[in-house]
């Protein structure tokens, strides 16, 4: 136990430790600046977390570069930007019954018929607590459930089990993500497909490059990413502004915002925090069920636990915070399977993930829970896991943003309202121009360029067909670690060809595999 | 191989002229093999920072990274050889790889300098309790299944070598480069690995140790222990870090640019001699012009003869 | 961006078909793929020798694998579509139409007349101050990595994009569009090229 609290004092003073050892400010301004970011771009309709991330991630890295010292910056900012934006979401939700996120959909639906009710105030502060309360609450989950899974699975999993593991979250993630599994998990194995063009482990030169000597190194991960989910949404959203006709929209007003919310009232919200935030962060915790299940799960819960359901929908504040706990709950919980195994389940652990593997030499992973005991030699250096000071500093830094979220969120979500609308008829292009400089810049040059305006392709037809990104993105990502864990536990078992089901733990995970599987067959047949 | 530490440098130094016999017709672009922020990016951009304040030329770094520099090969194969476009790699990336490819070859370059050499050295866990290769080909004998994490085709031969001269059986495990290696080895994945420098912190901290050198003499991390040429295996994996350019560049060119990498290296107060000092111990090599071709082209026939023995 | 809310109904009418077109164009590629194109573009076949004799996953092991898998998937998308008829059946599907390709096909092209222009704008530059005498250069290479040359395309090219893109989503350009579509490109000159030395604007990365 000791020892764990000195890897967590020393994890907390790394954040405001420079190189030569001095104070660093550093990290914590760019959290600051990451929250703000992130309310900013959750409140704008059309914008969300991720896709700030995504865009970014690039620019980022260009300013901090890529040295160890550069992780708590870029990472801080990252981190606050995905918390800071499941709080704006709900602003213009409840003002303007326009969800600035996705998963802010449902609090439009007891939100904004509060605002009306002239209980805007009210119902912007309820978000807000029930909101950071959520968050709070995943993020404790996380703290303590990441490295106590780290530690057993660094334990039980070999090469053979940990392969099985990967098969299984990706088998998972197609079979709940969207309403059409199969092309879901043909989406999912075009991912993984594309993300082997290039580099061999064999040295039998690059493969899949049609003769490219660019390709040779793999089609760069960032930018493709950043096409596939920002470019693709900002060609639809052109498009989509360009058909509809000239729609002269003038700002809504915002309704009269009313009285604050009481201590008194913020206490009897508790249960209901706390239920939605235990929804929340179980979903959050399973890789591919989104924010807006959560949600969805949270809000039927409570109105079918409350003594009055045919207020719900009328402007029960309950219903703020049912949805409100639950969907800020997922964001702590979904860096659960980052942190521990590796495995992104969303959106926004995916750019989690990727700023960690482009930066510096610290990876993701059961090995970053070792708790080396710390040994001072003298005249030397301490001996000590430095991934696992990284990993309380990363931890520091979320309960930074936290503090950011209640003190400056809650004011800035006051004055959200007030805000003049950024127009996005000028906006999106502009995105447009800096996602391509950015892709330009960071990686590779127009080889980064056009993998982003490639992949921006492959995202719009996905779109525009309904088939979810989400398993793409992740195949992406997972195959090459898949393919040297499979080919490493084939070669490291001497060659025998059935290493996969020599395990009952791998057994019994590719088994669920095949269930899931043939679940998603029998659905879409049934369909 | 031969290795001309630093007397070639202050020689080199001595013979450079006062003021530059050649001069770029605007920026150098300095393509650096590998990814952003590893070792070998690092020692590339301190390096264009020295010769930009040395001579006055631009040089402009850009990470070109894949397959150990050999992806960058392929594209700086097809530039003018004008000096104004450089590559930064290792030397297998020219005297071992180009054997399994189709495009490249080691007549496709001019080889400018090299400026460091590896530390490349037989690794296992401090945990194994092995403190020598008898330890480990002890165990195997006794029944313990070693597995051996590699890299690259070379040292996985290298790998099978060893495990030829000691009579055992090992399993090789292909891994994405040298980190890769040792995450191998620290998650228990492997037992025993290759280290060509990255190996530095793990072993200092006590949770790695050398069993062997690989290279031509000890390495500096583990000076008591033997290399392998000393257990009777003929094989040196070591390697240097190069800088090189398309083939045909003319003579007074490469030596203009070698001669300031000399310089630099040269000099004590270099921040590129330090990284090296402080990376790759002791000191910086360097081998240039028609020497490293000639050493190149040799160690390359030499490496194809060794796949060839090997693979009878 | 990421979770939209599921929609289970209604695909759009005609939607359903693209199931089978997805199907069909799935099991072409996986054709393409494993006749054609790995053959000649992957070094090493399915399985291999390794040094030790040994039979190891070649480089084709796992592109094969992947997409051998595709194959059933598809033809079980091709089978419950013709199962169900057109009408209904079938997992739900949205639309890509003749309009969406031809937005597709303009976008593109715009992209690619910026990009162009951003090459191009740098070497004429160079012409231009060469011919009335202010530069002697040999091109514009020589100059790549000099302000104003190594930004004068991208700031070109940049505006013309952002500008464009902006003409696409309000059918007009009014000045301060354009203004605004100069500034940011400038702005983003400024981070990159300004304030960080060790990265650079298109097109200088590509000489």
């Amino acid at each position: 136990m000791d020892l764990v609290l000195q890897y967590i004092g020393l994890g907390v003073t790394s954040v405001f430790t420079g190189a030569e050892g001095g104070l660093w400010l550093m990290p914590l301004a760019m959290v600051v600046v990451g929250v703000l970011v992130g309310i900013l771009v959750g409140a704008t309709p059309g914008l969300s977390g991720p896709f700030a991330m995504a865009i970014a991630l690039p620019v980022l890295v260009s300013i901090f570069g890529y040295s160890n010292e550069a992780l708590y910056p870029v990472l801080g900012c990252l981190v606050g930007i995905m918390k800071g934006a499941t709080v704006g979401g709900a602003v213009p939700a409840i003002l303007f019954n326009t969800p600035g996120t996705p998963d802010a959909f449902l609090t439009t639906l007891d939100g904004n018929p509060m605002a009306r009710k002239g209980l805007g105030r009210k119902a912007i502060q309820t978000a807000h607590f029930s909101s950071v309360m959520g968050d709070n609450f995943s993020d404790i989950v996380l703290f303590v459930a990441a490295p106590i899974i780290a530690v057993g699975v660094e334990r039980v999993l070999g090469l053979p089990e940990k392969s099985a593991l990967i098969i299984l979250s990706l088998c998972f993630m197609a079979a709940v993500v969207g309403g059409a599994p199969l092309k879901g998990l043909i989406g999912g194995l075009l991912g993984m497909f594309v993300s082997l063009v290039g580099s061999t482990l064999s040295g039998n030169g690059p493969r899949l490059t049609f003769g490219i000597p660019e390709l040779g190194g793999g089609l760069p991960l960032t930018s493709c990413v950043l096409g596939v989910l920002v470019l693709s949404e900002v060609l639809i959203s052109i498009e989509d502004m360009r058909n509809e006709r000239r729609r002269q929209t003038t700002p809504p007003e915002a309704p009269e915002m009313g009285p604050k919310l009481t201590w008194g009232e913020r206490g009897r919200m508790l249960p209901g925090i706390l239920r939605g935030a235990t929804i929340g962060t179980l979903i959050g915790a399973l890789p591919g069920i989104g924010t807006t299940t959560a949600a969805t799960l949270s809000y039927d819960t409570a109105k079918r636990r409350s003594k009055e359901p045919e207020s719900f929908g009328q402007g029960n504040p309950q219903g703020v915070v049912a949805t409100e706990s639950a969907n800020s709950a997922v964001s702590g919980a979904n860096l659960i399977p980052v942190m521990s195994l590796g495995i992104p389940g969303n959106f926004a652990a995916v750019f989690i993930i990727l700023a960690v593997e482009t930066i510096g030499d610290f990876a993701f992973g059961p090995q970053v829970f070792r708790f080396t005991p710390i040994r001072e030699i003298e005249g030397f250096d301490t001996i000590l896991n430095k991934d696992l000071v990284m990993a309380f500093g990363l931890f520091t830094m979320m309960v930074m943003a936290n503090a950011v979220n209640w003190t400056v969120g809650g004011f800035l979500m006051g004055l959200l309202g007030y805000l003049v609308r950024i127009p996005k008829d000028v906006m999106l292009p502009v995105i447009l121009t800096v996602s391509l400089t950015a892709a330009y810049v960071q990686d590779g040059g127009y080889l980064g360029l056009l993998s982003a305006c490639g992949f921006a392709l492959i995202g719009y037809a996905l779109r525009r067909l309904d088939i979810s990104i989400l398993p793409f993105v992740i195949g992406f990502l997972l195959a090459p670690t898949l393919e040297g864990l499979v080919r490493g536990a084939y070669t490291a078992s001497g060659g025998d060809a059935l290493f996969l089901v020599k395990s009952p733990i791998s057994l019994v995970m590719l088994a669920l595999s095949v269930f899931l599987l043939v679940r998603m067959v029998r659905q879409a047949r049934r369909a | 191989m031969k290795r001309t530490l630093m007397m070639t440098a202050s020689l080199m130094m001595l013979a450079a002229p006062a003021f530059a016999e050649w001069n770029p017709d605007g920026p150098i672009r300095l393509w650096i093999g590998y990814g952003a922020g590893g070792g070998t990016d690092v020692q590339g951009r301190t390096l264009a920072k020295e010769i930009e304040a040395k001579r006055g030329w631009q040089v402009i770094p850009e990470n070109k990274a894949g397959e150990d520099g050999t992806v960058m090969s392929a594209q700086l194969k097809g530039e003018e050889p004008d000096g104004q476009t450089l590559g930064f790699a290792i030397t297998t990336t020219y005297d071992f790889a180009p054997m399994n490819s189709d495009n490249l070859t080691p007549e496709d370059f001019t080889y400018i300098t090299t400026t460091a050499g590896s530390q490349m050295a037989v690794l296992a866990r401090a945990e194994s309790g092995w403190t020598s290769i008898e330890d480990m080909a002890a165990a195997a004998a006794a029944g313990e299944q070693i597995v051996w994490a590699n890299w690259g085709t070379q040292v996985e031969a290298g790998a099978e070598i060893v495990a030829r001269a000691l009579g055992i059986q090992v399993n090789h495990l292909r891994t994405k480069g040298g980190r890769g290696a040792l995450n191998a080895l620290v998650s228990m994945d492997a037992n025993v690995g290759w280290g060509g420098g990255v190996q530095k912190p793990l072993v200092e901290a006590g949770e790695l140790v050398i069993l062997a050198s690989a290279e031509n003499g000890p390495v500096a991390l583990a000076p008591e222990q033997p290399t392998l040429k000393d257990l009777g295996v003929d094989l040196n994996l070591g390697y240097q870090y190069i800088i090189t350019a398309p083939a045909g560049m003319p003579d007074e060119i490469r030596d203009e640019i070698a001669g300031v990498v000399a310089e630099i290296l040269a000099d004590p107060a270099s921040e590129t001699r330090q990284f090296i000092e402080k990376q790759y111990p002791p000191a910086p090599i360097v081998t240039q012009g028609a020497e490293l071709r000639e050493q190149i082209l040799t160690t390359y026939d030499a490496n194809v003869a060794m796949m060839k023995a090997l693979a009878e | 961006m990421s979770e939209r809310p599921v929609e289970t109904d209604a695909a759009p009418q005609g939607g359903g078909r693209w199931n089978l077109w997805l199907g069909l164009g799935t099991l072409v590629f996986a054709a393409v793929c494993l006749l054609i194109w790995f053959p000649r573009d992957i070094g090493s076949g399915f399985l291999q020798t390794n040094l030790t004799g040994r039979l190891v996953p070649g480089d084709a092991f796992f592109p094969i694998l992947l997409v051998g898998l595709m194959v059933p998937l598809a033809l079980l998308l091709v089978f419950s579509q013709l199962r169900g008829g057109t009408a209904r059946g079938g997992e739900a599907v949205g639309d890509i139409s003749g309009a969406n390709l031809l937005f597709l096909l303009r976008a593109i092209l715009f992209v690619t007349v910026s990009l162009l222009v951003m090459n191009w704008t740098g070497p004429a530059l160079v012409w231009l101050t060469n011919t009335l005498g202010l530069t002697e250069v040999s091109g514009y290479r020589a100059v790549s990595g000099t302000f104003p040359f190594r930004a004068s395309g991208f700031f070109v090219g940049g505006t013309l994009l952002t500008s464009g893109f902006i003409h696409t989503t309000r059918h007009e350009l009014r000045p301060r569009d354009i203004l605004v579509a100069a500034l940011t490109t400038a702005v983003l000159i400024l981070i990159f090229d300004g304030l960080l030395d060790n990265v650079q604007l298109p097109p200088n990365a590509d000489l």
